[in-house]
């Protein structure tokens, strides 16, 4: 039976068609059971954001699993026309592969989608329609996405202006623990930064805010204390990360207030983000010795950076892919081929043990050496017959064909499905 | 005199440049594998330099510290083992690049350094109070060169955070604050034990050439130069509370002084060992 993959992502299909395939966890469920009494052997289903990808064993052509995906999520089947990719076999293999790598992500090489891949095989499991072929395929994707970011830099640098924040404080601080961190401006990009820099240690939070109720809030988030918004420059001389982005419409740390903290500081380091604009900082702040100033723009630079950085390790990861691609249609053929190559010995070896009964008695004549000869001499021609076939069949039940190929070959030596050599 | 401890100590070379090479792949790019692949080559380079000197010392019947161009050998040994020993605990494993480098420019010395006749006699090599001199100076220099490291290392990523250049570079180096805390470390443990090394000195030259000190003499002088120096950074970082980049160029300046003070005070007088 044939690997089928059918799905919607950013390059396929808009944000308005990709919110209607995308399932809810509590319903994933239902929808692979509705797959396996549609006759799929197996079954698994990808749902993220940006994502919604069903994997089957499927007997039927991909049409039918495309109205199975209108169906389930309510979408006419003509508005999915054209919205839709569809790859079989080894392709499908190689897509699952390149999701888990996270090089078919809107940003390439993230990491969340490792662990929807993941998840994806445990709701198939849960279901019970994850079989052999579809639980390997998945922990091999696993595998191959967790290789795809070791072996290569697809996975490296800063994805967005909150990563970049921790990249600076770190190549700075070296380990965030235990450090001190002010917000000036309470908006929710502060937030967001800040939020990255306490899920890497820097836990101590402090928020100066022109309201002062907005400031208390904000503080309790993190579980740090607000200050009123003229205690600031007391504030920064105990402090080592600074995040700006108040609304003021001009420059709220200025180089000579700075250059005063920054002599009381006596060259301690202090990295100062500034994501306000209108900027907050005054640009000349950080030709202060011990100052890392960084606005908006930096910031962003560096991401669009790293990430054109990790567009450069798609084709390695491509390799990667290919590789592990060829080792799972290897994998397959050998699963594929075993039970009928199996029968095919079977039925030779039978054979083979007839004719020798059969020729017993004239054999009898013989002296036991001769008949001992006799029955290596016929073992080696069946292995040397079934040499070539037993190579050749690994290969040919892999794609489409692979069961009617089947089919033939049993019909061809006159194996019942549950023959002699099936039983494996 | 038989060449194993030349043969040993080419090896050693050039196992410190493939370190070097591992370290620098690092910097430069994003694979982890190249840093293990460094640390590798520095163990086996420290192993090859190990027996390097001990078979110089087998050869020649005495430790390799009669002249300038053999201590270097030893000079070496010592930032390297301090290196391993400190990387990982003060974090500046990071730093490695440039205590490979300064290791195989030291080994390139000794091997193609001149020869020079005036060596110490092996009979005054013997006395406690002169070994003790030459060895606690020794181990003084190597954590000093060690420190040297870590702040160069400190002064490159400060320029590049300011450059914002936060790539591949910046990210394979130590941060700041631990390159400059190291730094400091290193400067406190490598202060007293230079310090002490200076003070047996000067009993020795009292002994030797009833002198103390004297301005006569280059080495003297630099060494007193460089002990200040040593001794002002201490004040400042240590009782002071200074930081950063302005502590990293004092350390670069103390090393250069250290190096004037070792290499070039050949044109000393008394630490020429001729007469």
């Amino acid at each position: 039976m044939r690997i089928v993959a059918l799905g919607a992502d950013h390059q396929s299909a808009p944000v308005a068609l990709r919110e209607r395939l995308c399932y809810a966890r509590s319903e994933i469920g239902g929808a692979l059971g509705a797959l396996a009494a549609l006759g799929a052997a197996e079954a698994a289903l990808i749902t993220t954001c940006n994502r919604t990808e069903v994997y089957a064993l499927w007997p039927r052509d991909a049409g039918a699993l495309a109205s199975f995906l209108a169906e389930s999520r309510c979408v006419r089947p003509e508005e999915l026309n054209g919205r839709l990719y569809q790859v079989a076999d080894s392709d499908a293999v190689a897509h699952l592969f390149r999701v888990a790598c996270g090089i078919e992500s809107m940003m390439v090489g993230e990491y969340q989608v490792l662990g929807q891949v993941r998840e994806a095989l445990e709701a198939a499991v849960e279901a019970g329609t994850a079989g052999t072929v579809l639980r390997r395929l998945f922990e091999t994707a696993v595998r191959v996405g967790r290789r795809a970011r070791s072996e290569t830099a697809v996975g490296q640098g800063a994805f967005s202006v909150g990563g970049c924040a921790v990249q600076l404080a770190r190549s700075v601080f070296g380990n965030l623990q235990g450090r001190h961190t002010l917000i000036v401006g309470a908006g929710k990009m502060s937030e967001v930064t800040a939020r990255h820099l306490a899920d890497q240690g820097a836990d101590s939070v402090i928020v100066a805010n022109r309201t002062y109720e907005r400031a208390c809030q904000l503080a309790d988030c993190f579980g740090g204390r607000a200050v009123r918004y003229d205690e600031l420059f007391e504030c920064l001389g105990g402090v080592d990360i600074v995040i700006a982005s108040t609304s003021a419409p001009h420059a709220v740390i200025c180089r000579d207030d700075m250059a005063r903290v920054m002599r009381a500081r006596r060259g301690r380091p202090l990295v100062l983000i500034d994501i306000a604009v209108p900027r907050d900082v005054e640009p000349s702040v950080g030709e202060l010795e011990g100052v890392y100033l960084y606005n908006i723009d930096d910031l962003s630079s560096v991401v669009a950076q790293d990430a054109a950085a990790r567009h450069k390790e798609v084709v390695k990861v491509e390799r990667i892919v290919a590789e592990e691609a060829e080792a799972f249609a290897a994998w397959r053929a050998s699963q594929a081929a075993a039970p009928l190559i199996a029968s095919l010995r079977g039925r030779f070896e039978q054979v083979r043990r007839e004719q020798l009964e059969r020729a017993g008695p004239r054999l009898a004549q013989l002296p036991p050496e001769a008949r001992e000869a006799v029955s290596e001499l016929t073992a080696a021609i069946v292995n040397k017959l079934l040499h070539a076939p037993t190579v050749k069949l690994r290969g040919l039940l892999t794609d489409g064909n692979g069961d009617q190929r089947a089919e033939a070959i049993r019909e061809l030596f006159d194996l019942s499905e549950d023959g002699a050599g099936d039983r494996q | 005199m038989s060449a194993t401890h030349l043969v040993l100590l080419a090896a050693a070379l050039v196992a410190y440049l493939v370190a070097a090479g591992c370290y620098l792949r690092n910097l430069w790019g994003w694979d982890e594998a190249w840093t293990r692949r460094g640390a590798v080559a520095v163990a086996a380079a420290l192993a090859l330099h190990a027996a390097a000197l001990i078979a110089w010392t087998m050869e020649v019947g005495a430790p390799p510290l009669a002249n300038t161009t053999q201590t270097l050998a030893v000079v070496s040994w010592c930032v390297v083992a301090l290196y391993v020993i400190v990387a990982a605990r003060w974090q500046i494993a990071r730093a490695g690049a440039f205590v490979v480098v300064l290791a195989a420019g030291a080994i390139l010395l000794t091997l193609l350094g001149p020869t020079r006749p005036g060596t110490l006699p092996a009979h005054l090599l013997r006395e406690p109070t002169l070994a003790a001199h030459i060895v606690l100076s020794i181990i003084g220099y190597g954590a000093f060169a060690l420190a040297f490291c870590a702040a160069a290392a400190c002064l490159l990523q400060d320029f590049l955070l300011r450059a914002k250049r936060l790539g591949g570079l910046s990210r394979h180096l130590p941060s700041v604050q631990d390159a400059d805390e190291a730094g400091y470390r290193l400067v406190v443990l490598g202060f007293p034990i230079f310090t002490l090394g200076l003070i047996l000195g000067a009993l020795n030259a009292h002994r030797l050439w009833g002198h103390i000190f004297t301005w006569r003499e280059p080495k003297e002088v630099f060494s007193l130069i460089t002990w200040l120096v040593f001794a002002a950074y201490l004040h400042a970082r240590g009782l002071s509370g200074w930081k950063g980049r302005r502590m990293a160029l004092l350390l670069v300046a103390g090393f250069l002084l250290v190096l004037v003070t070792y290499l070039g005070a050949m044109g000393a007088r008394f630490h020429t060992f001729t007469g």
